[in-house]
């Protein structure tokens, strides 16, 4: 039980570490880091690897932005698998759907709780 | 506490008995049965614990994988489910690396009454199954 | 003042931050919060029918609700000045640039407001996941039918 928290800890913690490689190294606004890293995901689920990283580092690999793109291809590999080519776009959010709309839905109801304090 | 002490000296106990000192717990079916999961769960050095529980004609096994062999999680489950189907063949097997399912499995042993068990199988089969 | 005069200026003006500590930041900082995460998966598989596959989802959004939370009270940015892409990374970090959009911009309205800048940063990575998730499906799609490539 204790290894899966060091190695949900050491894996983010490095995912995070290529995140910041990409700001100071590359210079890369975090637009545009993070979308490197969605479709660094995307490509990753494409030659079958991001899973068996969850698989691994649970988590560790979920948490982190990477498996947005990684649950969009899988959505769309699965559903394209059931019903060929017509899933690529209809299995799209199958899988993802959780995140954004948690974000859709917290962000409006942060909206209606909070003000902002200044421009920051 | 108590409860939990007794498990773990069972575990203990069973690790004392089992090969390459791993915890495997095998329950509800024929003594024969019982030590032949014990032979092929303990040949797997991948392995670190698991539970098999018999109810009827379901066979069902929780197992804990390594740390660094969980990234091979899918694959191990595959073969091990080709094992012990192969070596039951009237059963119907259920076996998943999943911590749930074993945590699960682990809960089985304890329930007695017929209706509830049945219920908890049910559920344990559809977790397995399930997907992302 | 041209580009090159101006670059060189925003050079020598801003400090140098040193690479090696950032990156150790970045790794606490993302390290603790996937360290959470892990707690919290564990959380929803123990008193919940879930398991290691399905937990995830209920646990990306409970994580943005505590982003929500963080946001809301203005502790997000202290954790992002500390943590850099450590806090970015994360989804709490694509929650917070939901969030904090959707309150920054709330005297505009709900409609305009809130509803048409919440998207301005996660947008783009929507936009890309998206099409990039479309591209390598169909790709791997196209793959499979020629049978270069198992499933």
């Amino acid at each position: 039980m204790m290894a899966a928290f060091v190695i949900a800890f050491v894996v983010g913690g490095l995912i995070c570490v290529i995140g910041q490689l990409l700001f100071d190294v590359a210079k890369l606004s975090p637009g545009h880091t993070l979308c490197l890293l969605v479709v660094s995901g995307a490509i990753l689920d494409g030659f079958g690897l991001y899973e068996p990283l969850i698989d691994f580092a649970g988590a560790g690999a979920t948490i982190p932005i990477t498996s947005f793109g990684n649950s969009l291809t899988h959505g769309a590999l699965q559903e394209a698998e059931k019903h060929g080519l017509v899933g690529v776009i209809t299995g799209m959010f199958e899988v993802t759907s959780s995140g954004i709309s948690a974000a859709i839905l917290f962000g409006f109801i942060a909206s209606l709780l909070f003000r902002s304090k200044g421009r920051p | 506490m108590k409860r939990l002490a007794a498990s773990a000296g069972l575990c203990l106990l069973v690790a004392g008995c089992g090969a390459g000192g791993e915890e495997i717990r095998v329950s509800g079916g024929e003594p024969e049965d019982n030590r032949k999961v014990q032979e092929i769960l303990g040949e797997e050095e991948q392995i670190t614990s698991a539970v098999a529980v018999f109810v009827k004609e379901d066979l069902l096994v929780g197992v804990e994988v390594s740390p660094f062999n969980r990234y091979r999680k899918a694959k191990i489950e595959e073969e091990l489910t080709g094992k012990m189907e192969k070596a039951f063949p009237d059963e119907t097997v259920t076996l998943s690396a999943d911590l749930k399912i074993y945590w699960e499995t682990d809960k089985l042993e304890e329930l007695e009454e017929e209706d509830k068990l049945h219920k908890k199988v049910e559920t344990i089969k559809s977790l397995s199954k399930e997907e992302t | 003042m041209d580009r090159q005069a101006y670059t060189q200026l925003e050079q020598q003006t801003t400090p140098k931050t040193p690479l090696a500590l950032n990156l150790l930041k970045a790794f606490v900082t993302g390290g603790i919060i996937c360290a959470i995460g892990q707690g919290i998966m564990y959380f929803y598989m123990y008193f919940f029918d879930f398991t290691e596959r399905t937990a995830g989802n209920p646990t990306v959004a409970t994580m943005i609700f505590i982003a929500m939370l963080l946001t809301g009270f203005g502790k997000y940015k202290r954790i992002a000045q500390f943590g850099g892409a450590g806090s970015a990374v994360p989804v709490t970090g694509f929650g917070n640039a939901m969030i904090s959009a959707a309150i920054e911009h709330r005297t505009e309205g709900y409609v305009l407001g809130v509803g048409g800048n919440m998207f301005k940063l996660a947008g783009s990575v929507i936009v890309f996941g998206v099409f990039s998730a479309f591209v390598v499906a169909l790709i791997k799609t196209i793959l499979v039918k020629f049978g270069v490539v198992g499933w």
